[in-house]
């Protein structure tokens, strides 16, 4: 139900012309919230509200993407609302525990830095048991 | 660089959530029943909640005695739309219209109107209330969808099997999936069958959907679900 973490982005940064709007992108946390129809097939295109913990007016308004995402950059941990909703009578409205940039993890935000990096250790780890073997296999 | 390699493992991790439909359901009252459409009570975590719709969205009623015999049925305006009669068997079918799935959000609109349009679907919705067994709640009535019971609902008791017949136009329907309280139980085999447990007391919703293809630019396809519903002990 909850959806997670991070969003490896790319460094970015540029200039739009004419009345000089500025963007930047740049690598940090986001929460990925991915919606899908009771089939499977994801809610695309639909308006999509998320709040921060105990606001009424929404931290983002848009839309889902082709793949029935969106994702928002928290600014405080807590837990996050999010609404989803199509003219048609399908939607969604729920919570997603969401940690700001540098702030401490609630219990039920997935993976924290140090969690993240105990699960990397372990898959590189893993890895190197793997082709240990394999190496060990042919000779 | 922790971080960075936290994010990236981080990025892997995605859990979906559901997006919840409505329902369409049937709710006895006194000298007739409610047509009542938003999140059937057993089938939203969120609790139950009805939502306005237009009475124009009405197609057809059939109310049915307990031996299959016509009885008249007079659905009335409003909000929700009440429907007069005394029925053994009480099928609605609804029509919202036209949909299309449009870069900017789904449309009330065929797909020949919308800009941008992706897929568009015509959008049936149709309900049976089964409230006294004989010939009427048995056979099928024939029409666009419905489900047909294969005993007396009425008389399960919760672990029980219900066995369902899921037919169009009297024909059955293969490969349907059915749920039950909103969560798939089964898909229906060549003769349309599926074996559905009851797990509670009160108003049952046994619902499938079909897809079928459109004839005509106005859409890709037809969307009709309907529902069986019924209910057991104090709710009866």
């Amino acid at each position: 139900m909850k959806v997670v973490l991070a969003l490896p982005a790319a460094l970015l940064a540029g200039t739009l012309h004419a009345h000089s709007l500025t963007h930047t992108a740049q690598p940090g946390s986001a929460v990925v919230v991915e919606l899908r129809y009771g089939d499977g097939r994801a809610f695309s295109y639909e308006a999509a509200e998320v709040y921060r913990p105990a606001e009424s007016v929404p931290f983002l308004a848009g839309r889902t993407d082709a793949n029935g995402r969106l994702a928002f950059v928290p600014d405080r941990s807590g837990d996050w609302r999010v609404r989803a909703f199509s003219e048609d009578g399908h939607g969604g409205d729920f919570t997603v525990a969401a940690v700001a940039e540098g702030g401490s993890s609630p219990s039920s935000a997935g993976l924290g830095e140090v969690g993240g990096l105990a699960v990397g250790l372990s898959i590189l780890f893993g890895l190197f048991g793997l082709w240990s073997l394999f190496i060990r296999k042919r000779s | 660089m922790s971080r960075h390699l936290a994010a990236l493992l981080a990025s892997l991790v995605s859990v979906p959530a559901a997006v919840s439909a409505h329902d369409l359901w049937v709710e006895p009252d006194a000298g007739g029943y409610q047509l009542l459409y938003g999140h059937h009570p057993q089938v939203s975590h969120e609790g139950a909640r009805q939502i306005p719709y237009a009475a124009d969205v009405v197609r057809s009623v059939v109310c049915l005695d307990a031996g299959g015999g016509r009885r008249p049925a007079r659905p009335a305006g409003g909000s929700p739309v009440r429907v007069e009669g005394d029925c053994a068997v009480l099928y609605v079918l609804t029509s919202s219209g036209y949909w299309t799935k449009t870069t900017a959000g789904t449309r009330n609109l065929r797909k020949t109107e919308a800009a941008s349009p992706l897929n568009a679907w015509l959008s049936f919705e149709s309900v049976k209330h089964v409230s006294g067994w004989g010939a009427g709640a048995a056979n099928p009535i024939g029409a666009p969808l419905e489900i047909v019971p294969a005993q007396d609902p009425l008389a399960l008791r919760d672990g029980d099997k219900l066995g369902v017949r899921v037919l169009a136009d009297g024909k059955p329907v293969a490969g349907a999936v059915v749920t039950y309280d909103g969560k798939a139980r089964g898909e229906t085999g060549a003769d349309g069958t599926v074996n559905v447990r009851v797990r509670h007391g009160g108003l049952q919703l046994v619902q499938a959907a079909v897809r079928t293809p459109h004839a005509g630019p106005e859409a890709d396809e037809v969307v009709h679900t309907t529902a069986l519903t019924f209910a057991l002990g104090a709710s009866q």
